[in-house]
Formats: C-alpha cells, sequence, structure tokens
C-alpha cells in the first residue's frame, strides 16, 4: 500500500498533469466508499437517517 | 511513524487521525474546519505550511464527499444553488488571486491579508453571537423558542429585486426562487476573499448564504459543503499537479473525518439551526485569536527574516525550502535556524526573536487544537443527548400504543 502512495509521489517528477490526476481520484474514491460504507453502519446502529420534519419548515415560503 | 515521500517528515498516524476525526465532526456540523484547524494542526506536528495547505486541501475533496452525503440524505442540499455559486466562485478567486500578487509585488500581501482575516473573523463571530443572543431575548419575551433565523431585509431585498431578471429558477429544498444572478454574486464575493486570503472559502460561504441569499442555516451548511467537493477537487489537483500533496497522511485524515462527518452531520438533525450559528460564532472567535497570535509572531520575524534567507540563499537553499526551515517548529528546524542566527550571524537578540516567534506560533496552535477538541466534544454531546431524545419519544409513542390496544 506504501509503494501506491510512493509511486504517485515519484510520478510528480515525470508526469505532473497525472500526478494532480492521481490525487483527486484516490481521493474522491476514497471519499464515495468511505461514504457509502459509513451510511451502512449509521444505518446498523438504528439512527434514523432519513429525510425529518425540518424546524426552519413553517418559516419558509407556502407554508 | 509514517514517512512523507514529498516533504520528508516523520510523523505518526495517530494525530493525522484524530485530526481527520475532529475536521470531520466540526466540518460535518458547520462546513468549516480547513484552513483554519488542519494546517496549523499539520504544522505543529511538523508540516511544513505549504505542505499542510496542500494536503488538507486535497483531504477536502474527499472529505466533503462524505459530508454532502449525509446532508443530501437530510434534505439540507441545494445542488442547483451550489453549481451557480461555483461559477461565481472561480472567476472571483481568479480575481482575488490576482489582487494577492498585485499586493505581493508591494510587499503588502502578509500583513494586509492577515488584517483582513482579523476583521472579518471578528465581524462574524459578533454579528452571529448578538444575533442568537437576540434570539434568546426573544424566546424569554414570547415564551416561543427561536429555532432558526431564515432571511433579513438585505436577502429579502435582493431576492426581490433579481427575481424578475432572467434565469430565475425555483428552489424545491428552500421553497424559494432564486435569480442565477444572486448566487453567482455570492460566489464571486466569496471567491474573491477566498482568493485574496488563501483560503477555502467555507468560512465566508455559510454566512454568505444565509444573509445574503437568506438561506436556512442548515440548508446552508449543506449546500456549502456539496460546492467544497467541486472546489476542494480542483484544489487538490492544482496542489497535486505542484507535487505538494502527502497523499498518504491526506488519505489517513480522510479515514478519521469519515467518522467524524458521521457524528458532525448526523448531529445537525438534532439541533436547531441558531444553536449552530452560535458554535460558527465560537469557531469564527478562537480562528480570530490564532491569527492575532500569529501576526504577533510574524512581528517577531522581522528582525531577522531577511539577513537569514539571504545567508540561506548564499548556501544553495531557496524558495520553499528555505521558507520550510525559517518557518519549521520542529528541532532540526530550530537548530539550523540556531546554526545560522546565532553561529554565522553572531546576534543573540534575533535569537530572543526566533524563540518569541515560535513561542507565538505554538501558542496560536494550541489555541485553535483545544477549542477544536472543545467543539468537537460540545458537538459530539448533542448528537448522544438528541439521539437519546428520539428514542425517548419513540419508546413513549409505542408504549402509549400499546396502552390503547
Amino acid at each position: 500500500m506504501y509503494e501506491y502512495f510512493e509511486w504517485v509521489a515519484s510520478l510528480h517528477k515525470t508526469n505532473k498533469i497525472m500526478s494532480g490526476l492521481l490525487v483527486l481520484v484516490t481521493m474522491a474514491g476514497m471519499g464515495t466508499i468511505l461514504a457509502l460504507i459509513a451510511d451502512i453502519f449509521i444505518r446498523l446502529t438504528g439512527i434514523n437517517v432519513g429525510s425529518y420534519k425540518k424546524e426552519y419548515e413553517d418559516q419558509l415560503p407556502g407554508h | 511513524m509514517i514517512h512523507m515521500p514529498l516533504s520528508g517528515v516523520d510523523m505518526m498516524w495517530w494525530p493525522l487521525l484524530l485530526i481527520g476525526f475532529t475536521v470531520g465532526v466540526v466540518g460535518g456540523y458547520f462546513g468549516l474546519g480547513g484552513a483554519w484547524l488542519v494546517t496549523p494542526a499539520l504544522n505543529i506536528f511538523g508540516f511544513p505550511m505549504v505542505y499542510a495547505v496542500a494536503t488538507d486541501m486535497a483531504h477536502v475533496a474527499g472529505k466533503s464527499i462524505v459530508s454532502s452525503f449525509r446532508h443530501w440524505k437530510f434534505g439540507h442540499v441545494s445542488a442547483a444553488i451550489a453549481f451557480f455559486m461555483l461559477i461565481g466562485t472561480f472567476s472571483g478567486v481568479e480575481v482575488g488571486a490576482q489582487c494577492l500578487m498585485w499586493l505581493n509585488r508591494k510587499g503588502l500581501a502578509g500583513p494586509v491579508v492577515r488584517y483582513i482575516y482579523m476583521v472579518l473573523l471578528f465581524c462574524m463571530f459578533f454579528f452571529m453571537l448578538k444575533e442568537y443572543l437576540g434570539a434568546r431575548k426573544i424566546e424569554k419575551e414570547t415564551g416561543q423558542a427561536v429555532k432558526d433565523i431564515v432571511g433579513n431585509r438585505f436577502s429579502r431585498w435582493l431576492t426581490d429585486t433579481l427575481k424578475d431578471i432572467p434565469p430565475v429558477f425555483y428552489c424545491k429544498v428552500t421553497r424559494m426562487k432564486f435569480s442565477l444572478w444572486s448566487c453567482v454574486f455570492v460566489g464571486v464575493v466569496c471567491g474573491f476573499v477566498a482568493g485574496i486570503l488563501g483560503i477555502g472559502g467555507g468560512l465566508l460561504r455559510v454566512p454568505s448564504l444565509i444573509y445574503i441569499l437568506g438561506m436556512p442555516t442548515k440548508v446552508a451548511v449543506g449546500t456549502d459543503l456539496f460546492e467544497v467537493m467541486f472546489s476542494g477537487a480542483y484544489g487538490g489537483f492544482t496542489y497535486g499537479v505542484k507535487g505538494k500533496v502527502e497523499l498518504i497522511a491526506a488519505c489517513i485524515m480522510l479515514l478519521g473525518a469519515a467518522v467524524g462527518a458521521q457524528f458532525g452531520t448526523v448531529c445537525t438533525k438534532y439541533v436547531y439551526g441558531i444553536t449552530i450559528r452560535l458554535v460558527y460564532a465560537i469557531a469564527c472567535f478562537f480562528a480570530f485569536a490564532s491569527v492575532v497570535l500569529k501576526q504577533v509572531a510574524w512581528f517577531y520575524t522581522q528582525s531577522y527574516d531577511k539577513a537569514v534567507k539571504a545567508l540561506l540563499k548564499a548556501d544553495g537553499i531557496t524558495g520553499d525550502k528555505a521558507n520550510i526551515i525559517t518557518g519549521s517548529i520542529t528541532p532540526e528546524g530550530i537548530e539550523k535556524m540556531r546554526h545560522y542566527i546565532l553561529d554565522v550571524s553572531k546576534k543573540p537578540e534575533w535569537w530572543s526573536d526566533y524563540q518569541m516567534n515560535l513561542f507565538y506560533t505554538n501558542l496560536g496552535g494550541i489555541v485553535v487544537l483545544t477549542a477544536a477538541c472543545g467543539l468537537t466534544a460540545f458537538i459530539l454531546y448533542l448528537l448522544f443527548k438528541g439521539i437519546a431524545k428520539e428514542r425517548a419519544e419513540i419508546r413513549a409513542a409505542q408504549a402509549q400504543g400499546q396502552a390503547k390496544l
């Protein structure tokens, strides 16, 4: 795993654009996967994380 | 110990995880966290500032996906407003960055930027705290809870003035009509300030969405985090191209942030918007305090900074490498500075100025870290209190249902 990070760091010397793209793809990919995993875990805890009645709804137009 | 391949820093993994967790909680709760929390925290643990800024930007790109996903599920995100703001943000950032370059050429960048930052932070702290105390006063007088304040005179005037200037769109989340131009205007203003101050923009975007567009607090937080996904991605990419992102550090922080963000975002379900504003005001105050301490530290550098950089240049050390040495708070960096100040320049008065600089820099970092830990603890307390109350209500409703049967 550490070899991947070393390789991305060394890539900067030969291909800056690819280095930037890999940073972006790694962070975005990891963020997406973690968001989905976290969603599953939160639901398993029994916490209701769906839509709920917001306290500001009576101040919005059309209420 | 983890070795950072680009900056050469060796760091333990657990401070990165803890920083990520804290900024995940705080960021998920009110959309703040990057510039004022992560970069000083990383700097205290030995990261050179330029790598701290870049690594933070990259991790924000991932963290904001986690936070936005949860806020989206709660119905706190207006993607349309976020997209239109983004159009303004990119142009605003470019203009702000050009102004910063101009100030830099005049030699005014450092102090001017810090003074603007201080004034901005103090104004936001003062205004939001005044608003919160005003809401509490109204509660005492009327006996009715003030849960959030949606809109104000200026936002209503802006919406009414621009609502007939096409293109106009209807936002389902806030049930309001917005002119595209008002969203672009907010984006330009936030982008300009972000460009000139060198910050991520969340600090100003949330209040701008609340006070200029008149959005509810939670929708402002969710929409801000959604936009940060794109501006963070752009920042991560550009800093990645520049070779300043320590990807392994960003990934470890993201692991912590992914957990912390769940706590911070879920907590918004259990608190009122006005409470989010109070916590935001407190965060602005501590950010203001840390910038003041940084400014005091900067005053002490003026006696020796130019001379030491000239000596470093004579030894072939320039640019980022020179800034890393003069700005370092690690034992190795301090030893190098001791050599140039005492052994080479033979100036003990510079050495005492350098030590005062270190003292105020460290104090600023400690203030921010302590504030972040305190805010995290408070947010977690609100979260668990809210969950306990919800479960008690569910049990009571079930018991009532069974009694009726």
